[in-house]
């Protein structure tokens, strides 16, 4: 199948045309009405898509920057439509990769044909080949698992419309407007009833090789009793030459369902990453996060768990780890609605060479919540005195009859730990490298084998330092 | 007036970044503290102290902070290297009046405070607190225990900066909130670098004991500096089935459970009261209360 | 009626809609000590826990009778403020409270009085000391960090202030640990001085028995007392297990 994707036919002419006649005010808003419009033409949207992007686009304008969190001042918003312009450009070549780039690949030993897709300059042959057998196996299920653009016209188009931007209105906050207007590429799948799915499935097999994943949006439907596990992302730094990604991801489980969704991030170190996720679970279903966040020069993420069923229950668990020039701002939400609900989160946080990692988080039992649990634990591991860690987590509850316990702490790596290994003959590099490792099992033993050595190869090259 | 802010900001949409409250100080009394002293506030006004404790001494100053109206009161505290103070407040005043309390504090090199707060359920109590350990070994303890009634407003803000080495901080806050209470509890640690070889403990115990109640906290920790022991805790929520059982076993009913232990929150921090007849008459205070 | 301290009939009780007793017959007087006995997992603490009240098991057929009254649907702190007390196994910590109040509210739900607070102190010293426990645990949060020993002796504490006219001694666990053997043997000895209560000792081995003057042994088997005899029975067992009554 062809991954297709808006910007190559947008005419690069619409663009400069407008550079020269529009007066300066117009080009200070950015992102106007007309590129949207020609957006949504391109993409061929029902009324109703067309109609949101345009809704979209006029909360952008009204919402206000967040006014807390890590700078964006990096982000050229008075240019924005420049982010959406650039992704004509992503047609781009092997030679203007940074090196840096290119060196992790050799060291992660990241497959030529990959390294190519990865860096958004080639097409994947291997991986095609494979996506489309999953599709195949899967199919028999009567699993979907198709790229959301044409699932808006087949015959899926009343389920997408549903549910699209439900979870996550573009009311959320600025970046979700924006994710509103101009949205493009994703994922959609659907898990009929009882169905359990296997082998997890993978976005990395739905990669664009143009790289205009920046404004990716996902949307799972596992339906009730059914059971899936999508992971999202890959360890090899995804390089994209436009710094922003300000993607969604809604995932819907109904009544006692079930759905994993595992995230290794790491994005390139230039990168805006201000994705949205957001979980909605039905009576009895249960949602699992796993989530790596390695990348980004700045991130904003918080997976956010709605607990609407009684009995439903969430589990997160993520590591962070945040290294030079980078500012991570990472954590989980959970709003607690149902009886019997319960939520757990377990985090880990690293901070080296001047990066700055926050854990932030929120959790909410509303009144009718009763006989709600809640369990918290974060752990920060702080390995220089330039770098930061931040925890900053917030409760609000509503009910007596409700358990929560939240425990935190912050240190470094123990002297007693490393001198032990070093004394079994490590350097004191591979010591660290193996107790940060260790310090991450969290989330590497929820992963499957491939992800979790994947994993464990990153924390050991960022822990060399060797990452740029 | 805006206070009881956060050091970091989380999400706005939870409202818990800091307080708003309506009051605006007017004539500020101003006074100075230089020896143990029983300072008794019965009248309600705007009051700020500045305790002094020179080198080596120690201090001991218990306020009875029982204004009928609006007290705004503000300690500004300097142990100088090697001092100590205790310093005790007890919120004591009239059931509808309100104590803006804010504490400022500067510890220089292996000095101490130690802050003890008791809020026994009368009145507005807004509490803003921020300790610097500017000093190497310099440490700072604060106990507080509280119980909040329904339409009763708690709002609490404590903030401890480690700037010097080896520095310890211990917060702990005890309480329960009763049918319809309301209250925000805000502790964080701050690790500033340069604070190497220190410790900081932050705990908060809430029991709630009613409907209707709102439960908010915010415990924090923030760090810039890697040779450091940071912990917080907070347990949150109701006598659990087995605990009932135990207690039911013996006699003790759910009330008298949960009364037993609302009290030992205050009853843990009576022992810091050296004034033995201001003690009893505490104690009285608390059985009437509670 | 009237003439036990504490009967069961025909005790019928179940647990998540499983039955583990199916119909026990008891009955103990004043003065009296008694002892059930019984291979594990057979219903002995079963029948501990309902007979103090325990909400999670169900009696779905039978009656308890207490000092001539009915207490089958009376909730628990009703039946311990008339004079029943159960010691755990395994207590819980409730931190909040110390040892010292806890006794003391007790005593006071029971008697409905104010209790003197010099007079408790000094009582509570004594009794401590009797069971050789560290005085500093009476104002150590209750069961908070307690060693085993320590939790057992604060709970046959409890069982010589509170004076409770039936006591439950669940030793299941207590078995062959020297140390909880003594401490129990030791509260045995020194209630029966302090008031004529009735004592049921719920035990696997026959150990704690040693230096005990026991009135009646019975031995269950599946949720049923299958035989009821003097302290012969307790030799029997002994020598020969509980084999010989099982069916």
């Amino acid at each position: 199948m062809e991954e297709k994707t808006y910007v190559e036919d947008i005419d690069r002419s619409l663009y400069d045309f407008r550079n020269e006649d529009e007066d300066a005010y117009k080009l200070d808003e950015g992102l106007t009405k007309e590129i949207v419009l020609q957006i949504s033409k391109e993409k061929n949207d029902p009324d109703w898509m067309r109609e949101l992007r345009l809704k979209s686009l006029d909360i952008y304008n009204s919402l206000e920057m967040p006014d807390w969190g890590p700078s964006i001042e990096g982000l050229d918003m008075d240019h924005i439509v420049t982010y959406v312009r650039k992704n004509t450009k992503m047609a781009g070549d092997w030679d203007s990769v940074p090196d840096e780039i290119k060196d992790t690949f050799e060291k992660l030993g990241i497959p030529e044909a990959e390294r190519k897709s990865l860096a958004g300059v080639g097409a994947q042959y291997d991986s095609e080949l494979v996506y489309h057998n999953i599709r195949e196996d899967v199919a028999k299920q009567g699993v979907i698992y198709t790229d959301l653009e044409s699932a808006v016209h087949g015959e899926y188009a009343d389920m997408i419309q549903e549910h699209f931007m439900h979870l996550v209105p573009p009311t959320d906050h600025k970046f979700a407007a924006l994710h509103g207007a101009v949205w493009s590429g994703g994922s959609f799948v659907y898990v009929p009833k009882g169905v359990k799915v296997e082998i997890p499935l993978q976005s990395y097999f739905r990669l664009n090789a143009k790289g205009a994943g920046q404004f990716e949006h996902t949307l799972i439907i596992v339906d009730e009793g059914a059971d899936l596990h999508f992971i999202e992302g890959c360890s090899a730094p995804k390089y994209n030459v436009a710094n922003l990604h300000a993607g969604c991801v809604e995932l819907f489980v109904a009544k006692n369902a079930r759905l994993r969704y595992s995230t290794i991030e790491n994005w390139s170190k230039n990168m805006y990453n201000l994705n949205t996720k957001r979980a909605i679970i039905e009576e009895g279903g249960k949602m699992e996060w796993v989530s790596g966040s390695f990348g980004s020069h700045v991130s904003y993420l918080y997976p956010m768990t709605i607990l609407k069923g009684d009995n439903s229950k969430m589990e997160f668990t993520g590591i962070t780890f945040a290294g030079k020039g980078q500012n991570l701002d990472t954590g989980a939400k959970v709003v607690h609605m149902g009886k019997n609900t319960s939520s757990y989160m377990n985090t880990r946080s690293i901070s080296k060479g001047g990066g700055i990692s926050t854990f932030r988080s929120s959790v909410e039992v509303k009144k009718e919540a009763v006989d709600s649990k809640v369990s918290v634990s974060c752990s920060s591991l702080m390995l220089d005195s330039i770098s930061r860690s931040d925890t900053i987590p917030a409760m609000d509850i509503r009910t007596p009859r409700a358990d929560v316990g939240h425990e935190a702490q912050i240190g470094k790596i123990s002297d007693d730990e490393v001198f032990y290994l070093m004394s079994r003959g490590m350097t004191e590099e591979d010591a660290k490298a193996l107790i940060v490792s260790g310090f991450a099992d969290n989330v590497s033993k929820e992963l499957p084998l491939e992800y979790a050595i994947e994993m464990n190869n990153l924390i050991k090259l960022e822990m060399k330092g060797s990452i740029g | 007036m805006k206070t009881n802010i956060l050091p970091a900001y989380t999400f706005n949409r939870l409202k818990m970044n800091y307080a708003e409250i309506n009051y605006e100080p007017a004539d500020i009394k101003k006074a100075a503290i230089s020896e143990d002293s029983f300072i008794d506030l019965k009248t309600a006004e705007d009051v700020a102290f500045d305790i002094e404790v020179a080198e080596g001494e120690e201090r001991s100053v218990i306020m009875n902070l029982a204004s009928e109206g609006t007290l705004n009161l503000s300690s500004k505290i300097n142990i100088k290297a090697g001092a100590s103070l205790k310093l005790v407040q007890v919120y004591g005043g009239d059931s509808k009046g309100r104590v803006i309390n804010s504490i400022e504090g500067d510890v220089d090199k292996e000095g101490k405070i130690h802050i003890v707060q008791l809020l026994p359920g009368r009145g507005d109590c807004y509490t803003d607190c921020r300790i610097e350990l500017k000093g190497d070994k310099s440490s700072a303890y604060i106990d507080m225990a509280y119980l909040t009634k329904g339409g009763q407003k708690h709002d609490s803000n404590y903030v401890v900066n480690h700037r010097g080495k080896e520095t310890v901080s211990d917060i702990r806050t005890d309480g329960a909130l009763k049918d319809g209470a309301e209250k925000t509890m805000r502790q964080t640690i701050d690790f500033k670098t340069g604070a190497s070889g220190s410790t900081g403990k932050e705990n908060e115990k809430v029991l709630l004991l009613g409907e209707d109640i709102v439960n908010k906290s915010i415990p924090l920790i923030l760090c810039t500096e890697e040779d450091v022991q940071g912990n917080h805790g907070a347990a949150i929520g109701s006598l659990n089935e087995e605990m009932l059982f135990y207690l039911e076993s013996r006699g003790i009913s759910k009330e008298e459970g949960e009364r037993l232990m609302t009290y030992a929150n205050f009853g843990r921090l009576l022992p810091f009261i050296d004034d033995e007849k201001y003690r009893e008459k505490i104690e009285e205070l608390l059985a009437e209360e509670l | 009626m009237g003439e036990y301290l504490m009967e069961a009939k025909n005790l019928h009780v179940s647990v998540n809609d499983t039955e583990i007793l199916h119909g026990v017959d008891f009955a103990v007087n004043r003065g009296e000590v008694h002892v059930l006995m019984g291979p594990n997992g057979t219903g002995k603490s079963t029948f501990g826990f309902a007979l103090i009240g325990n909400p999670k098991y169900d009696v779905t057929e039978g009656s308890i009778i207490f000092d001539g009254k009915d207490i089958t649907e009376e909730p628990v702190n009703d039946r311990a403020k008339m004079g029943m007390f159960l010691s755990f196994q395994n207590p819980i910590e409730v931190p909040g409270i110390t040892l010292s109040s806890f006794i003391r509210s007790a005593l006071e739900q029971k008697t409905g009085e104010r209790v003197k607070l010099w007079d408790f102190k000094k009582k509570l010293k004594e009794t401590m000391e009797v069971l050789q426990m560290d005085p500093s645990y009476a104002e150590r949060d209750l069961n908070v960090g307690f060693s085993g020993g320590e939790k057992k002796k604060a709970e046959i504490l409890q069982l010589l202030m509170l004076e409770p006219s039936f006591a439950i001694l669940d030793e299941t666990d207590s078995g062959l640990d020297v140390d909880a053997v003594r401490t129990v043997s030791a509260g045995i000895e020194e209630y029966r001085k302090r008031c004529n209560g009735g004592l049921l000792i719920i035990t696997h081995s026959t150990k704690i028995l040693e230096s005990l003057a026991v009135d009646k042994v019975h031995v269950m088997v599946e949720g049923k007392i299958v035989k009821t005899g003097d302290y012969k029975l307790v030799e029997e067992i002994n020598n020969q297990g509980f084999e010989q009554f099982e069916s």
